[in-house]
């Protein structure tokens, strides 16, 4: 009787995950030149407006890290995205592995990017603050003289990265759902672009109040538990579609 | 034990049956050879019984399981081919340590030895690696992973002849060393076959026979003779192929059963043997004719 290898899914997902944050690096490098990217955009001032009345001018610039924040949000999408096309899932089939636990996987290394994508974001605004601080403008900066609590830091960042979250689990379950079909990356984002603009037209107010939905709870308990939910039905919906997937073609 | 159990398997590649209705068992550790011309099915099978595809009919089972998606397959089963793909982030030595980490029977001295006879650089990109390089890598994963189940799909593209030579004799001490089942397809049957043990011959996705390589040579016989003898001989019997040679002299292969030998000799006809590749080829053969009737 021959002797046979018997894993289990949760070995094999831990081994995969391993695998993934060597096979993806670049993930995570692209992710530091992007912020930096979007640090330099941000230094020029995202909006400024001056004022003159009698001889009393103020002129004020405003710096955000808004972009370093879209910026990143647009990262965790397209990489969610571009790791379920065919080229990465069939690196993902180089070994022992399955798609359930290739799904896994990929959804731990999703959270992973989202922690790290979450906590550098907030982190790039004290950087910019810095910045601007030390060489753009010796005048007054609003905000410099109060320190901020460890809490609301901790806050934002949590937030940040279950908005991470959502969108990776999001981009991932379309990703996986146009690799059903070879005309679906065509149609795909014509229908979600299409969507919104009808949506626009008929001035439904569904994408505002969706966006409520995440955007303005206000109870972090219900925020996350919404968030959770919806990434966790996101990827089921994933590994649903993928289920008849047949890998190397 | 049976390692392998198709029973009627089909699969549909759009309008296409890739396999139809093929049944077809194989033992434990055993080394076989599955021929076929083109487009005959063969990856087609293998990447089935790997658990990439699934069946469109019929039942298949590895290790007494249904392999697609399923992980105690994946981990038992290899299949190496040229299309392996790696990520451009891991060097070949970052490759095999993956590698080590996922098959619990991993070979890593083997593998070792076996990257430096053929001198590799640990820090090559796999992607970068010509094509008989890249079959030369695959290949010591296929050995060194030593699955129960390994599955080599054209393993010699590109290879040089020498280096051929070197994966044939590997392979086969590798298996002395530690039995297991082995199938491996080619289109270079007589490379191969005193490795084989049996030799699975599919056409357009059927079975055409699965016999063990002494069978194969016994199969059948060429016979040379005056061409009208020979046609007398053959009339109503099966005839596999057959050759004018001269003038009004005739070659022909024939299954052996149908032909008593010593009265043929008697009659002046040569018997000669058949060469098991010569054969699958003649086997296989789409129609009468050859391609110079193309372009007549």
């Amino acid at each position: 009787m021959m002797s046979l290898n018997k894993m289990s899914l949760g070995v094999i997902v831990k081994k995969q995950f391993q695998y993934k944050l060597k096979a993806y690096a670049s993930v995570f490098s692209s992710l530091v030149v992007l912020q930096i990217i979007a640090i330099l955009f941000s230094l020029g001032g995202n909006g400024s407006s001056g004022s003159y009345n009698n001889n009393l001018s103020i002129n004020t610039t405003l710096y955000t890290n808004t972009s370093v924040l879209i910026l990143t949000m647009l990262w965790i999408v397209i990489h969610a995205i571009m790791i379920t096309t065919k080229a990465e899932r069939e690196n993902g089939f180089t070994f022992v592995s399955n798609q359930l636990s290739n799904n896994l996987s990929n959804a731990l290394f999703l959270l992973l990017a989202s922690v790290l994508g979450g906590i550098t974001t907030i982190l790039a605004s004290f950087l910019l603050r810095v910045i601007v601080y030390f060489f753009i403008d010796t005048n007054p900066i609003i905000g410099t003289g109060f320190t901020y609590q460890l809490s609301d830091v901790l806050i934002g960042i949590v937030a940040m990265i279950f908005y991470l979250i959502l969108l990776g689990s999001f981009g991932y379950l379309l990703g996986m759902i146009t690799q059903l079909h070879r005309m679906l990356p065509v149609i795909v984002p014509v229908l979600v672009i299409g969507m919104i603009i009808t949506i626009a037209q008929t001035e439904s107010d569904v994408i505002i109040r969706l966006s409520e939905f995440y955007y303005q709870e206000t109870n972090a308990l219900f925020f996350i538990l919404k968030i959770l939910v919806t990434s966790i039905l996101c990827f089921i919906g994933a590994i649903l579609v993928s289920h008849r997937l047949e890998a190397r073609r | 034990m049976n390692v392998v159990e198709c029973k009627d398997l089909t699969k549909k590649q759009g309008q296409l049956n890739a396999l139809n209705d093929l049944s077809i068992t194989i033992k434990e550790n055993t080394i076989t050879g599955l021929i076929g011309r083109n487009g005959a099915g063969k990856t087609t099978l293998l990447k089935i019984l790997a658990g990439y595809w699934y069946e469109t009919a019929g039942e298949v089972r590895v290790f007494n399981e249904q392999p697609f998606q399923s992980l105690f397959v994946s981990a038992n089963v290899i299949y190496v081919d040229d299309q392996m793909s790696f990520s451009g982030r891991l060097t070949l030595a970052d490759i095999l340590k993956e590698a080590n980490r996922f098959y619990p029977k991993w070979d890593a001295k083997l593998a070792e030895r076996l990257f430096d006879y053929f001198s590799f650089q640990p820090n090559q990109i796999h992607i970068h690696l010509s094509k008989g390089k890249k079959s030369t890598f695959n290949m010591i994963i296929g050995l060194a992973s030593r699955c129960a189940l390994t599955m080599f799909d054209e393993p010699t593209t590109g290879m040089d002849a020498s280096v051929r030579k070197d994966f044939y004799r590997a392979l086969l001490k590798d298996y002395l060393a530690h039995p297991r089942t082995i199938i491996i397809s080619s289109h270079h049957l007589e490379e191969i076959e005193d490795l084989l043990e049996d030799v699975l011959l599919i056409e357009q996705g059927k079975k055409y026979f699965h016999l063990s390589m002494d069978e194969l040579k016994e199969y059948a016989v060429g016979l040379t003779g005056r061409t009208e003898i020979i046609e007398q001989w053959t009339a109503n019997k099966e005839v596999i192929y057959s050759r004018q040679i001269g003038k009004d002299t005739t070659y022909c292969v024939a299954k052996r059963d149908y032909i008593p030998l010593e009265q043929a000799k008697q009659l002046g006809i040569e018997v000669s043997s058949i060469a098991a590749s010569d054969l699958c080829v003649y086997l296989t053969r789409k129609q009468k004719g050859g391609i110079d009737d193309v372009f007549k």
